[in-house]
């Protein structure tokens, strides 16, 4: 599974989450659940976009924080929390700083522009155009994750530090049947004090059922670490698991359409979308385990390149869609040229701007260390 | 290193010690804090109340114990002539204890206050209440410095818990009386942030108090023959 | 000779109480015990040496140091354990030692582990749990395993089982395997004091009652029983401290003895039936007794 320190199948699952996220924040102008909210919401969507974009969500972020978990522990296990946290500082604080202005600022201008120039203005825009919102609120976009990423983190340091070991002794008490059939009983709670699906807690300020819903996936990745035979536990659940996740995201999917007011109806929504989220992980991480655990050049490369693309397709993504909400096509060519021009303008500027600059040794750690990168590659991941 | 005959290393070196000493309390209210935060950021009126509320006590919190964890229990644990055997003036470890007492309080006071800014400004909440916020965390900050003062400067328990419930009950006769400034009460529900001379002359009263209890203190100490009582 | 300390004319009153005119003098590589019953003022002879305490009066000089002026740089070269000295709860005795390490350069880690292992203590047990005994023996440990010149102990033994007290008097005495250290140790326990001590002093009520060379100061004192009639003018002679009679059975404790002083006794009357040499619990207690009737 770990060879020359790097964990092949983590490495590879990161590449493709990103690649998800990339992928989800471009659909999401087709989506007709966002259209309300979403500042490239085109005239064109489709049903089948929240079907797949959403079903994609449930779990890309969750399969994110419990990679993003397994490396902090293993960070702590080579270096101390002090040594991971100060790793962190760097590959996670850092970019935090260096990229939520220059995002926040880069959306902001589209934004307005886009308000002056597009005629087919979605919602959103048409509210910015008529002053009606003078400015976007403050939010952290797409890097949300970053902050709270610092914030388990810190609660790894608060544990440790406390000499809490209580959370350690639930995760060492996990067993495949409690993980799958328990846990996302736990999380919907979280879940159920959200709308459906649940929205990006993009705020200045931790949400609590963020912190409690991606903090146990991160915790339970941190756990992962000391339990490396755990996955291959579920290995023989695979298929049903897949198609349970399915099935519960169906049934999600159907009670969404018929708009039901009733608490009961909110409440088996959260545990539809917490099952799904949990069986949908785990089962990525051992179909990853599985498959994906050999160094595969092409993705290799993409997870050199995925922090950086990550930290900046949104506004890259917002740049194109706004110049297509005029064209008349089809959303899954617009939806196709914005994803293929998105991919291709960051890994370009990868290659040829970042990777061996100062700023991709920021990123991805130095060059000298790469066989270590497993280790600090959580900073580059989504 | 020394400066004006102080040994910085070995006062660095107290501070580190107080701090590590603290900090597993320290990550418990941290801990708190986030939770706080966390439920303001939530923003369902009644978890940004008690969010709000848990916020504000734990700061209040966080100051009483950091006091009575580094400097009334290194007396009251003996931990005191320890310190006190290492190669250090009575002057360096009371230089020591102000900075780390002070230290381990910005801690969560500065994520206190600059969670108020963030939410002051970028939130719907008007602006003008900038001003007043920050008169009561300058008050609550000038609190903790006058009670961290005198826990240093009086040996007994008794009057340091005396004190500190002073300081804490006057907080709200202070929040009521910094509401009646003329130039608070009519800014506190508009977008205005304005510093006028009335709001800015009781900051500096403020200040000038908290400069004259530390004052008052070193004062105190250069002057003290013993450190440890004889018996 | 070099001294290691030296109280010249030291005073000090606080709240009824009163250090008198302390003259004292450590030779360094000396082990010196200082004897006194609680509250004699053997704990502020401690504080003033360390310099938290300042004198009022009097001269104080630790390991060449003014005190309490000298004080950082004389607490370079002494390790100092009091009773009433505690380690941090929360901590382990890891953390203490890396913080003293952290201070002080001549650390020895090898002989901490030494130390460790010889005192049965674990590095990362919190002080919280430790037993007293534990507790004497890592404070002395966080001395010794910095090699000071001089080691400052006040009642080191006090209330220690017979286990630990021996092994902490042991771990003092091969201290002095080096010759340029020196040891002032305070205890109501006149036995640890005979049994390692080149000095002693007797404190009471504040004051200096005897500073000696432990075998001269034995050798000084005897146990003289008699047989005779009792006449005033025994109690007279300049050397008598104590006297006991019952019936024609009398006992006399003398200091400053002297072959002389037997054909004194003969001379007035007394048949000696013998001379003995006393312990130092026997003269301690014989001569705060004699101080109490003064």
């Amino acid at each position: 599974m770990i060879e020359n320190d790097r964990v092949h199948y983590l490495d590879n699952l990161r590449a493709l989450a990103l690649l998800a996220g990339v992928l989800f924040h471009a659909a999401l102008a087709y989506s007709p659940l966002m259209h309300n909210f979403w500042l490239t919401a085109d005239r064109d969507k489709s049903v089948w976009v929240d079907v797949a974009a959403w079903f994609l969500h449930l779990f890309r972020m969750p399969l994110f924080f419990a990679i993003a978990g397994f490396f902090a522990a293993r960070l702590v296990n080579q270096r101390g929390v002090g040594g991971m946290l100060n790793n962190r500082m760097a590959r996670v604080l850092l970019p935090l700083v260096l990229f939520w202005p220059l995002v926040t600022a880069a959306i902001g201008w589209l934004a307005k522009r886009a308000a002056s120039t597009v005629r087919n203005a979605p919602p959103l825009l048409e509210l910015l155009r008529q002053n009606d919102l003078p400015s976007l609120p403050l939010s952290l976009a797409h890097l949300w994750f970053l902050g709270y990423l610092l914030l388990f983190y810190l609660l790894i340091w608060i544990a440790a530090t406390a000499e809490w070991r209580v959370a350690a002794s639930w995760t060492l008490a996990a067993t495949p049947a409690r993980l799958l059939g328990l846990a996302p009983l736990l999380l919907a709670p979280a879940l159920a004090s959200v709308s459906a699906p649940t929205p990006a807690p993009e705020g200045p300020l931790p949400q609590l059922w963020a912190v409690v819903f991606y903090g146990v996936f991160f915790f339970f990745g941190y756990a992962l670490h000391w339990r490396p035979l755990l996955l291959s536990q579920f290995r023989p659940l695979s298929a049903a698991l897949g198609i349970a996740s399915l099935a519960a995201h169906t049934a999600f999917l159907w009670l969404l359409k018929v708009q039901s007011r009733h608490t009961g109806a909110h409440l088996l929504e959260a545990v539809l979308q917490a099952y799904v989220s949990v069986w949908m992980t785990v089962w990525c991480l051992q179909a990853g385990q599985a498959w994906l655990n050999a160094r595969l050049g092409w993705l290799r490369y993409l997870s050199d390149g995925s922090y950086w693309t990550y930290l900046v397709h949104l506004p890259v993504v917002f740049a194109i869609q706004f110049q297509l909400l005029d064209w008349d096509a089809g959303w899954p060519i617009k939806w196709a040229i914005s994803v293929l021009v998105t991919l291709t303008a960051c890994l370009a500027s990868y290659h040829f701007a970042v990777r061996g600059t100062a700023l991709g040794r920021v990123l991805n750690g130095r060059p000298g260390r790469r066989e270590g990168m497993a280790v600090t590659s959580q900073g580059r991941r989504s | 290193m020394t400066f004006a005959g102080h040994d910085l290393q070995m006062i660095r070196l107290l501070v580190v010690k107080d701090w590590q000493v603290y900090q597993k309390q320290l990550a418990g209210y941290l801990a708190g804090l986030l939770l706080a935060l966390s439920l303001i950021g939530t923003g369902r009126t009644w978890s940004f109340n008690a969010g709000g509320l848990l916020l504000l006590v734990l700061l209040v919190s966080t100051g009483f114990f950091a006091i009575g964890h580094i400097v009334v229990n290194e007396r009251k644990e003996s931990t005191l002539p320890f310190v006190m055997s290492l190669p250090v003036t009575a002057l360096d470890v009371f230089i020591a204890k102000l900075i780390a007492g002070l230290l381990i309080y910005l801690v969560p006071f500065l994520v206190v206050l600059s969670t108020t800014i963030l939410l002051v400004l970028a939130t719907s909440l008007p602006d003008g209440l900038l001003v007043y916020a920050m008169l009561v965390y300058f008050f609550m900050f000038l609190s903790y410095c006058v009670a961290l003062c005198v826990a240093i400067a009086v040996e007994s328990e008794g009057w340091n818990i005396f004190i500190q419930m002073a300081l804490m009950t006057m907080l709200s006769p202070f929040m009521i009386w910094a509401g009646s400034l003329q130039s608070i009460a009519t800014n506190v529900r508009t977008n205005h942030i304005v510093w006028s001379p009335e709001v800015l002359s009781v900051f500096g009263g403020e200040v000038l108090v908290t400069a004259l209890a530390l004052a008052v203190t070193c004062w105190f100490h250069t002057r003290k023959a013993s450190v440890l009582q004889s018996s | 000779m070099t001294t290691a300390i030296t109280l010249a004319g030291v005073r000090k009153e606080y709240g009824g109480f009163a250090l008198q005119d302390i003259d004292l003098e450590l030779p360094a590589g000396q082990v010196m015990g200082l004897v006194g019953v609680n509250g004699a003022g053997k704990s502020t002879i401690f504080r003033i040496l360390m310099g938290l305490i300042k004198p009022d009066g009097g001269q104080v000089e630790v390991c060449g140091y003014r005190m309490p002026q000298g004080q950082v740089a004389a607490k370079r070269e002494i390790g100092y354990a009091s009773d009433d000295m505690r380690l941090y709860k929360g901590k382990s005795l890891r953390w203490h030692m890396d913080l003293v390490r952290s201070v002080y350069l001549d650390w020895n880690e090898p002989y901490a582990a030494q130390l460790l292992k010889r005192f049965d203590l674990r590095a990362d047990q919190a002080m919280g749990g430790l037993s007293h005994g534990q507790r004497v023996k890592a404070l002395l440990l966080l001395s010794l395993a910095r090699h000071p010149k001089l080691l400052l102990l006040d009642e080191p033994t006090t209330g220690l089982d017979p286990v630990a007290r021996g092994e902490v008097l042991e771990a003092i005495a091969e201290v002095l395997g080096d010759e340029n250290r020196s040891v002032l140790f305070s205890s109501h326990n006149t036995r640890d004091v005979e049994q390692i001590s080149d000095y002693i002093a007797f404190l009471h009520r504040g004051r200096l009652v005897a500073v000696k060379d432990k075998e001269s100061f034995l050798e000084s004192w005897r146990r003289i029983l008699c047989q005779g009639e009792w006449r005033d003018e025994i109690a007279a002679v300049p050397e008598m401290v104590s006297v006991r009679r019952n019936g024609s059975v009398i006992e006399l404790k003398v200091r400053s003895f002297h072959p002389g002083l037997t054909a004194r006794l003969q001379q007035l009357g007394l048949a000696i039936s013998a001379v003995d040499r006393m312990d130092l619990e026997d003269i301690f207690v014989t001569s705060i007794a004699a101080g109490e009737r003064q």
